[in-house]
């Protein structure tokens, strides 16, 4: 486990794997997370994967930043230490009017025809990297090559809570309405965040995720639902 | 039976903050809570509560609250100017609040929050664990939003009945000290030389300060790498450095990763400091090691553990007889009766003469005298500790206390800066001025019959000035538009 254990205060410990988002780095992650919860390290208050490290926070009453690293030291490596495989959740996608805000820009950008580009962003099995920015905000790698571009130069108006957007080469699930730089393609009725809901936040990091198509009218009755549409296959 | 709280004026930006909401930083949940840990939990626990419990945040907009029922109530943080009704009390203390008064607190000399706790804390629902507010993401507190005129408030427990007590704290008092940072983690991205260059620079606060963050200015801190990681976890008192070169302290709204370069983390046993900053007061970060930061942390909290060991009683003085002991003004009216000049000397007088019992009093502990032995010095100590007493009312003033006309005054700069000094040591800021008292009568007034009360005095100058403030900091948390629509389909 090439890693580098770096301070962030005196109440959390920075792993990192990786200067890269590179999977085998945030495979690496997800394994010392997993190999963290099975250990139950004395002192522990939460983690934080992200694509290249893990950001451990602690009680430092309970446990100094040296007594940390050596107990990671002592943790099980290579296969032992390997995450278990996560669970895979099928989300309805809508990709038509009127949420498919960009696409039309989108496709003309990647000189791709609307259809080829939901076809890709639909056919595509992601894995869950990483949530930032807000809650639910799900951050997701898989996305084709044929769909790589770069963020705007200037953010746009408002997405809507459950904005498909890519950018960057990558996939993001919005969960609330932010101004955003990259370009929106299709909208979930699902919720990644619900606090009202057990548990707030049914997918996990290192969870995949897959979308499938429905047409504007069933997005619809499936919101105004609020169903748990969070389907798992 | 709780009591209700009602909000009768409140600034921008309070909120309801306790801990944290904790747990869920890989959900992407911004924990929130207090931006002052070290007044949340003192607060809290001179009223017995647990040390995170739910209280209210004020800025420097203020507030104004009544109750329905007599409930002590804490408060601290910072330098906020505090009154019940007329009268002044120190920038931390415990008070028992009847029914139809008013709790007042005004930005006063420093700090950007105060708390205010209740007793049980305050009733909202807990949201993922938390009542903290984060009204980005509309989650906890009041529906997730900043507090409002008009707010009802419900406490967590029934009130009993308390002492009134000033909150002496040596942790709460204002310090001009370093803010201690441990390095890291991406300190690696700049050169040696650089860093000692932070560590030496004086940095300014900016208007662009709010709960989520802190933007500095001063000496530009290049980077020797690109300014853009890959997105990692952010803790809180991470300092970023952007493409700018310029410090961005990461508070209690921070977001849970960033893609910044981060030099180094604000020990979180300097994190209340930090917050109390206002926009234009300046700091310097100053690099200590993990262990030593730890430490720190470890003998902060435990300082506060024992807040119950810094309670000393509290003796409202009316705001006449602090005016009064001024010797300034002839006069003062409050709206429902006028007390003439001879009436007020005599009630100065009569104050004075309580005053120096008790001063001589101390005077006779200082000299480590016991309680039979000091009546045999009391001649010779009186007429000190009887000046020191009327000079001590005047350090618990400041400027935007007194209202006068016709007369420039000295007034020291920090006299009113820190409340908990003069309450802590009487007689020595007493002393040190002894002389200074002055006995001048109406005539130095041109118009002393619409001399107000000095809190009124207060809220003129000083609630104005900080309500922009205040606005500015709204403005700033403006710049990510929110959506309370958005924020409610969330949460169904």
């Amino acid at each position: 486990m090439a890693c580098r254990y770096l301070p962030a205060g005196e109440s959390a410990l920075v792993v990192e794997f990786g200067a890269t988002a590179d999977p085998a780095f945030h495979a690496q992650v997800l394994a010392l997370d997993a190999a963290m919860r099975a250990a139950a390290i004395n002192g522990v208050r939460e983690t934080v994967p992200t694509y290249r490290s893990l950001m451990i926070h602690f009680d430092p009453r309970r446990l100094g930043t040296a007594d940390l690293v050596a107990a990671l030291e002592r943790l099980p490596r290579g296969e032992a230490g390997r995450a278990p495989a996560g669970r895979h959740w099928r989300l309805p996608a809508c990709y038509a009017p009127p949420h498919g805000e960009d696409l039309e820009e989108l496709a003309g950008l990647l000189d791709l025809p609307p259809e080829r580009v939901v076809a890709l962003h639909a056919s595509a099995r992601y894995t869950v990297v990483m949530y930032g920015f807000a809650p639910g905000f799900v951050f997701l790698s898989g996305l084709p090559h044929e769909l790589a571009i770069s963020r705007r130069q200037t953010p746009r108006p408002p997405a809507q809570p459950g904005a498909l957007t890519i950018a960057n080469g990558q996939a993001l699930i919005a969960s609330i309405a932010m101004p955003t730089g990259w370009y929106v393609l299709g909208r979930t009725p699902a919720r990644t965040f619900d606090p009202g809901r057990d548990p707030a936040f049914p997918i996990a990091v290192g969870d995949s995720v897959s979308f499938e198509q429905v047409d504007a009218a069933t997005f619809d009755t499936l919101h105004a639902e609020n169903r748990p549409l969070l389907a798992q296959a | 039976m709780a009591a209700r709280v009602t909000l009768e004026t409140i600034g921008p930006g309070a909120t309801i903050q306790d801990g944290g909401r904790h747990g869920l930083l890989c959900f992407g949940v911004t924990p929130a809570g207090a931006m002052d840990w070290t007044a949340l939990a003192t607060a809290n626990l001179a009223l017995g509560n647990p040390a995170e419990a739910a209280a209210i945040e004020i800025t420097p907009g203020g507030v104004t609250l009544g109750v329905d029922r007599a409930t002590p109530l804490a408060y601290a943080g910072g330098g906020f100017a505090w009154a019940i009704d007329g009268t002044r009390l120190p920038c931390a203390a415990r008070i028992m609040l009847a029914p139809g008064q008013r709790l007042r607190a005004r930005a006063g000399a420093w700090g950007s929050f105060a708390i205010c706790a209740v007793p049980g804390g305050i009733a909202v629902p807990e949201i993922m664990r938390s009542r903290a507010t984060h009204t980005r993401s509309g989650l906890g507190g009041l529906k997730g939003r900043t507090l409002r005129a008009g707010d009802v408030l419900i406490t967590g427990a029934a009130p009993g009945v308390m002492d009134d007590v000033a909150i002496e704290a040596a942790w709460l008092a204002r310090s001009e000290a370093p803010i201690r940072v441990v390095l890291g983690p991406q300190d690696d991205h700049f050169t040696a030389d650089t860093i000692a260059a932070f560590a030496e620079a004086t940095f300014t606060l900016t208007q662009a300060a709010d709960r989520m963050a802190y933007k500095f200015d001063g000496p530009a801190v290049p980077h020797a790498k690109d300014f853009n990681i890959v997105s990692d976890g952010v803790a809180l008192g991470a300092i970023q450095i952007a493409g700018d070169g310029q410090p961005l302290v990461l508070m209690a709204d921070r977001q849970p990763t960033g893609g910044y370069a981060k030099i180094a983390h604000v020990c979180r046993a300097d994190i209340g400091r930090l917050a109390q900053l206002r926009p234009g007061e300046t700091c310097r970060f100053q690099p200590v090691d993990v262990a030593s930061a730890r430490t720190a942390l470890l003998a902060l909290e435990d300082a506060i553990a024992g807040t119950a060991t810094w309670l000393t009683p509290l003796r409202r003085i009316p705001d006449a007889a602090q005016l009064l002991a001024t010797n300034l003004i002839g006069g003062v009216t409050d709206g429902s009766r006028r007390l003439g000049a001879d009436a007020l000397c005599r009630e100065r007088l009569a104050h004075q003469r309580r005053e120096a019992d008790g001063a001589a009093a101390a005077q006779g502990r200082h000299h480590d005298l016991g309680a039979h032995e000091h009546g045999g010095v009391a001649p010779d100590l009186l007429p000190h500790a009887h000046r020191g007493a009327a000079q001590l009312l005047d350090h618990r003033r400041d400027r935007q206390q007194v209202v006068h006309a016709g007369r420039a005054q000295e007034v020291e700069r920090h006299a009113g800066d820190n409340e908990n000094e003069a309450f802590s040591f009487p007689m020595e800021r007493g002393l040190r001025d002894a002389e200074g008292a002055q006995t001048i009568g109406a005539p130095a007034f041109q118009k002393p019959e619409i001399v107000g009360m000095v809190d009124e005095a207060a809220e003129v100058g000083v609630f104005v000035i900080n309500a922009e403030l205040g606005l500015m900091r709204h403005a700033a948390l403006g710049s990510v538009p929110f959506n309370q629509e958005a924020s409610d389909r969330a949460r169904r």
